[in-house]
């Protein structure tokens, strides 16, 4: 029992301490409620201790419903600092725009519970338990400013193409469990490599399970939803919606492919070739024609799944941990970058009446030179320049495809990223080339520290991640190494 | 020599963040002290290791291990052998000289202290990737020159074809790091190091094809970086830069890293006859490629720079053939009788106020004569007028490509040979000779400063003996001793210089110097001749005055097909068809539709659609494929 509590530590604190801030949360004065993000920070640095704790452990528990070891360590430790960037980057803006609530900190912590239970389970019905805690609540927080048209709309179409989403990946489940009679990842494994399911329905169910995650990790074609909810969305959650939830899904995807549909590649390795090479033209391409930021981060999120995406053929064909290593890695550093990005965003929306067009980005860099500074690191570590940990990331990335026999998709991600050079440069250009007709209007807002904090953290993982990016490749290739197996 | 090694890139580093953070406030006109004191010391410091290499002293050394995980290392660390120390020869004389002169050319620019902090990372970067002791590390160094390069082209921003030509240079190369990048993931996978000497070692364990792959993708990088056919286009437009930077690093240093890495990575492409042909042939025709449209263009810069691109090409095809030595030889005088005459150059455009149509020059020999007298010596140089550098760097290339067995290589190079004494000249004639066609420019006009002059007299003179230091006598001089233990396995038995290699030589002084007297006829006894000659070959005129049309070319064929395809994805496949499905099927979605209405969502009808049609088609490939 007690062995069992320890596993989901982290799990309970984050929810304990979301109810707590819900009670509090009416009881005090507007001006108190600032301390309601850094109590939810705590939480998480406690979580990220208890996990810490048992690092070098391996054992399933809850009946084998969820697992403690080093890839679900990996993945809780890197969600936990994203909730805790995200955290770092909302205060300030939700003040400004009075919606300061407690509500918008439980949401986080509930969202990065229920991606928690996601990584750390072995079971269909724990898996969808922590997908749909993490869904709802990310519906809520797209739609968090509910004064704001833009912000409901997005919130009401993430939640409706999300549903649908789940529909696809609850289908695909409720196939494997009628075929294999099991809700567990390795028992359904070996129903299926023993050769007792029949190869058609198989087959309907991969790529019911293929369709839901390609939904959640916003491939296409499946993507349509993601640009419009990161615009509409709060400037801040809309950083941590296009980060928490895409580590999440692939923290499943990569066990499900590989503990449960490892040896059925043959099926599955197809349509996640023709997504792949479909997301990065999508993403790549839909990227140079937008002038909203949030949308153009959008559409480059979307060609950053799409590379992802490579490393998931990678792992398929070869059944070698290269590319899953690679993903883990990937996945990092896009975390930092991303969040990174978005969160200058919020910067200049809390110094101005900034409204996130590239027009506006004009003479940013002579008016907050030290946020263009770190925006232009972001663009160059997005773009794959060294030595910035985008360039590491996505060589070890394209390293493992070529690896993988693969070197025409490599080519073209190669080639992808070149055409999204540009759009990232063009942010450079006009931050620091173009001079604005007119300056962007202030508001006596000011800066707040724990915003710039929470750059500094992103800054630093962009920096540290290409300089020396040795411990985290390491505690990748170990997590997924030890743990599944290859 | 572990010191010297080490601070020959961190002093420009140092003094490039102490200048960058406190130049713009503490430092101001006196921005370029710690600068131009930071790389005197590193050129000291270069001389210093030079030295140590010519007395067999070499280094190899890992500083610290940048990614050490399973089955993925690199590590970060210097290597110091003959071929590091002939480019730090060049990369630093040029980047000292060229720092002293900007502080008289860069006088009063609001910039000035943002200028020189770029040039110190410049030569930072610059250092880096020749020291570099791996592919990862070349490659990011690669990168960072690419970077400076863009800042400073871009560095007079507010015009609006600077930053362009920035965005182009950026651009352009990315293309070429596309190959370079690949190149070494492909070396990686293969051979699962990126280490030279690791590599190099294996060369013969990899399989042909791959080998060609992984020499081609490296060539694709060398393209870029060094300005070859076809993507030669951003170093002509990069002259938007300051006139210094032009002659650093779009002369004498950065462009010459595509060269650097074919003849640092030897081992591997004399092991492919494929790829060797490939880099001749693409080095040939970008030289007389870029040569011919040399002989028309009207500035000043843009002259010299497209003859850079022809010039470098001269080095390809030197590697190309086999002619290792030769090829680094011309890099070396290259790089010094270039920045030599980009900085006089520079010089005339100074004294003019700025003016850079040639076509407004003239009659400047007495007013400006250093200026003139240096640049003279420069172009005598390039056109391989006996005896100074570059007769015996071109020459040693023409004879390797002609004994080699590439007759037709050697055509096409003679024949560019010509022309570049006739561009070169033609420059000069139209510039410093016959009457001032600009009476109010011409009156003004002053010789540069002493800061500015002192740099062209230091220059000269490499320009002019450097070819009878290094490279006399042809084929046995001081270089060819000197490199040979690089190219060691590589190169083949020494020659002899006999009769064959005697009339070779003086046929192209000979062709050199009849150039230099058709300019003299055309520009200067009969100034009426151009105006006819253009006349009378109009097409060929207007085909060389348009540089081919090479930018439109590639504005028809790739820039607005991209941006077509985006805009048409954009509209038609995200909106009009998505939309018209759905508008057409509007019976089966008006129950969803009605439910959303008051949310404005139009258009989540549609994604739920393109999310089932996915689905659809998704299973019917599966369905297809299982048939």
């Amino acid at each position: 029992m007690q062995r069992e509590l320890i596993a989901v530590m982290p799990e309970l604190m984050l929810v304990g301490t979301a109810i707590i801030i819900l009670l509090i949360d009416p009881m005090l004065p507007a001006t108190g409620r600032r301390g309601l993000s850094w109590l939810g920070i705590f939480a998480c640095v406690t979580a990220i201790f208890s996990t810490w704790f048992v690092r070098a452990e391996e054992y399933s528990s809850f009946s084998s419903a969820i697992a403690i070891d080093r890839y679900v360590v990996f993945f809780k430790i890197l969600l936990l600092v994203v909730a805790i960037m995200a955290m770092l980057l909302s205060e300030k803006h939700l003040a400004l725009r009075g919606r300061l609530l407690g509500d918008y900190y439980a949401l986080i912590l509930f969202t990065t519970t229920g991606m928690m239970v996601m990584a750390a389970s072995i079971d269909l019905i724990t898996f969808f338990v922590g997908l749909e805690l993490m869904a709802l609540s990310t519906y809520l927080l797209a739609g968090f400013f509910r004064y704001e048209e833009r912000s409901i709309e997005a919130g009401l179409k993430y939640f409706v193409t999300g549903s649908f989403a789940s529909l696809f990946l609850l289908f695909g489940m409720a196939w494997l469990y009628g075929m294999t009679g099991s809700t567990n990842f390795e028992e359904i494994g070996d129903v299926i490599r023993a050769g007792a399911v029949p190869g058609d329905a198989l087959a309907i169910a991969i790529i019911m399970l293929v369709a839901g995650f390609g939904f959640k990790v916003a491939a296409a074609p499946f993507h349509n939803w993601a640009p419009d909810v990161y615009q509409g969305a709060p400037t801040p959650a809309a950083a941590f919606l296009a980060v928490g939830p895409k580590i999440g899904s692939f923290a499943v995807l990569i066990k499900v492919f590989t503990i449960m549909l490892g040896g059925e590649s043959g099926t599955w390795l197809m349509p996640v070739i023709a997504m792949s090479i479909a997301t990065m033209l999508i993403g790549a391409t839909l990227a140079l024609v937008q002038r909203d930021l949030k949308r153009m981060l959008g559409y480059s999120s979307i060609a950053h799944v799409g590379y992802l995406l490579l490393g998931v053929v990678a792992f398929g064909e070869t059944g070698s941990s290269f590319g899953q290593a690679a993903i883990l890695f990937y996945l990092a550093v896009y975390a930092f970058m991303n969040m990174g990005a978005f969160g200058v965003l919020v910067y200049l929306a809390n110094r101005t009446r900034f409204g996130d067009s590239l027009d506006e980005m004009m003479g940013v860099g002579r008016r907050f030179p030290a946020a263009a500074a770190i925006m232009t690191l972001f663009m160059l570590s997005l773009t794959g320049i060294p030595p910035t940990a985008g360039f590491v990331a996505k060589f070890y990335l394209f390293a493992s495809v070529v690896d993988a026999g693969f070197a025409w998709l490599a080519v073209l991600g190669v080639l992808f990223s070149v055409v999204s050079a540009f759009f990232y440069l063009r942010v450079i250009v006009y931050m620091y080339m173009r001079d604005p007709e007119a300056e962007l209007q202030g508001v006596p807002a000011g800066s707040s520290w724990d915003l710039n904090l929470g750059l500094g953290i992103a800054t630093a993982g962009v920096i540290l991640l290409g300089i020396l990016p040795s411990p985290v490749i390491s505690a990748a290739q170990d997590a997924v190494v030890r743990v599944l197996g290859i | 020599m572990k010191a010297a090694a080490i601070l020959i890139p961190l002093l420009p580093m140092t003094s490039f963040i102490i200048t960058g953070l406190l130049g713009k406030r503490y430092f101001r006109e006196k921005s370029h002290y710690l600068p131009v004191a930071a790389v005197a010391a590193s050129w000291l410091l270069s001389m210093f290791v030079i030295v140590q290499v010519e007395r067999g002293e070499t280094l190899s050394w890992q500083i610290y291990s940048w990614i050490a995980a399973g089955n993925f290392n690199v590590d970060v660390g210097i290597q110091i052998d003959q071929l590091t120390a002939v480019m730090l020869l060049v990369v630093s004389t040029v980047g000292f000289m060229v720092h002293v002169y900007s502080i008289g050319y860069m006088k009063g620019d609001p910039g000035y202290y943002r200028f020189f902090a770029y040039l110190n990372l410049f030569m930072f970067s610059m250092y880096m990737l020749v020291l570099a002791n791996n592919f990862l590390l070349l490659y990011v160094f690669w990168e960072a020159v690419g970077l400076c390069s863009y800042l400073l082209i871009a560095f007079w921003y507010p015009k609006v074809s600077a930053a362009n030509a920035g965005t182009k240079a950026f651009l352009v190369n990315r293309v070429g790091d596309f190959g370079f990048g690949l190149g070494v993931i492909l070396i990686f996978v293969t051979l699962g190091t990126l280490n030279y000497t690791a590599v190099f070692g294996h060369a013969g364990d990899i399989g042909t094809g791959t080998l060609t792959a992984i020499t081609l993708l490296l060539f694709v990088g060398a393209v870029g970086k060094s300005a070859q056919f076809p993507l030669h286009v951003w170093l002509p437009d990069a002259m938007e830069g300051p006139t210094p930077v032009s002659s650093l690093i779009h002369a004498a240093t950065m462009v010459n890293a595509g060269v650097y890495m074919v003849a640092r990575s030897s081992p591997l492409f004399f092991e492919s006859t494929t790829t060797m042909f490939i880099v001749a042939l693409v080095g040939t025709f970008t030289a007389i490629f870029a040569a011919s449209i040399a002989l028309v263009q009207n500035d000043i810069k843009k002259v010299l720079a497209y003859s850079t691109v022809s010039q470098l090409g001269f080095m390809f095809a030197a590697l190309g053939v086999g002619a290792w030595v030769a090829g680094l030889f011309h890099l070396v005088a290259h790089g010094f009788f270039k920045g030599l005459l980009f900085l006089a150059s520079g010089s005339v455009i100074h004294a003019l106020g700025g003016e850079q149509d040639m076509r407004n020059m003239g009659g400047l020999k007495n007013k400006i004569k250093i200026t003139y007298w240096t640049f003279i010596i420069g172009a005598l140089a390039i056109a391989g007028f006996p005896g100074l550098a570059g007769f015996f760097s071109k020459d040693a290339i023409l004879e390797q490509v002609f004994l080699g067995g590439y007759w037709y290589f050697w055509i096409v190079a003679i024949t560019t040979s010509f022309m570049t004494a006739f561009y070169m000249f033609r420059l000069i004639f139209m510039t410093f000779h016959g009457e001032p066609r600009d009476l109010k420019a011409f009156g003004h006009a002053h010789e540069s400063p002493r800061v500015m002059w002192v740099p062209l007299v230091v220059l000269a003179v490499p320009s002019a003996l450097i070819g009878l230091a290094l490279g006399f006598p042809p084929g046995a001089g001081h270089i060819d001793s000197f490199l040979r233990p690089v190219f060691e396995e590589v190169l083949g038995a020494e020659h002899h210089f006999g009769l064959l290699e005697g009339g070779l030589m003086a046929f192209s002084a000979l062709i050199g110097i009849v150039g230099i007297l058709a300019a003299w006829r055309m520009y200067v006894i009969r100034p009426d001749l151009p105006v006819k000659t253009g006349a009378r070959f109009q097409g060929a005129y207007r085909v060389l005055l348009n540089k081919y049309w090479i930018d439109e070319i590639y504005f028809a064929l790739i820039i607005n097909p991209v941006r077509a395809l985006s805009r048409g994805l954009w509209r038609f496949v995200d909106i009009n068809i998505i939309d018209g499905f759905v508008n057409g099927s509007a019976l089966f979605f008006r129950g969803v539709g009605n439910l959303f209405r008051p949310a404005h969502s139009g258009k989540v009808q549609s994604y739920l659609f393109t999310m089932f049609l996915g689905l659809l088609v998704l299973l019917a490939a599966y369905w297809i494929l299982t048939l």
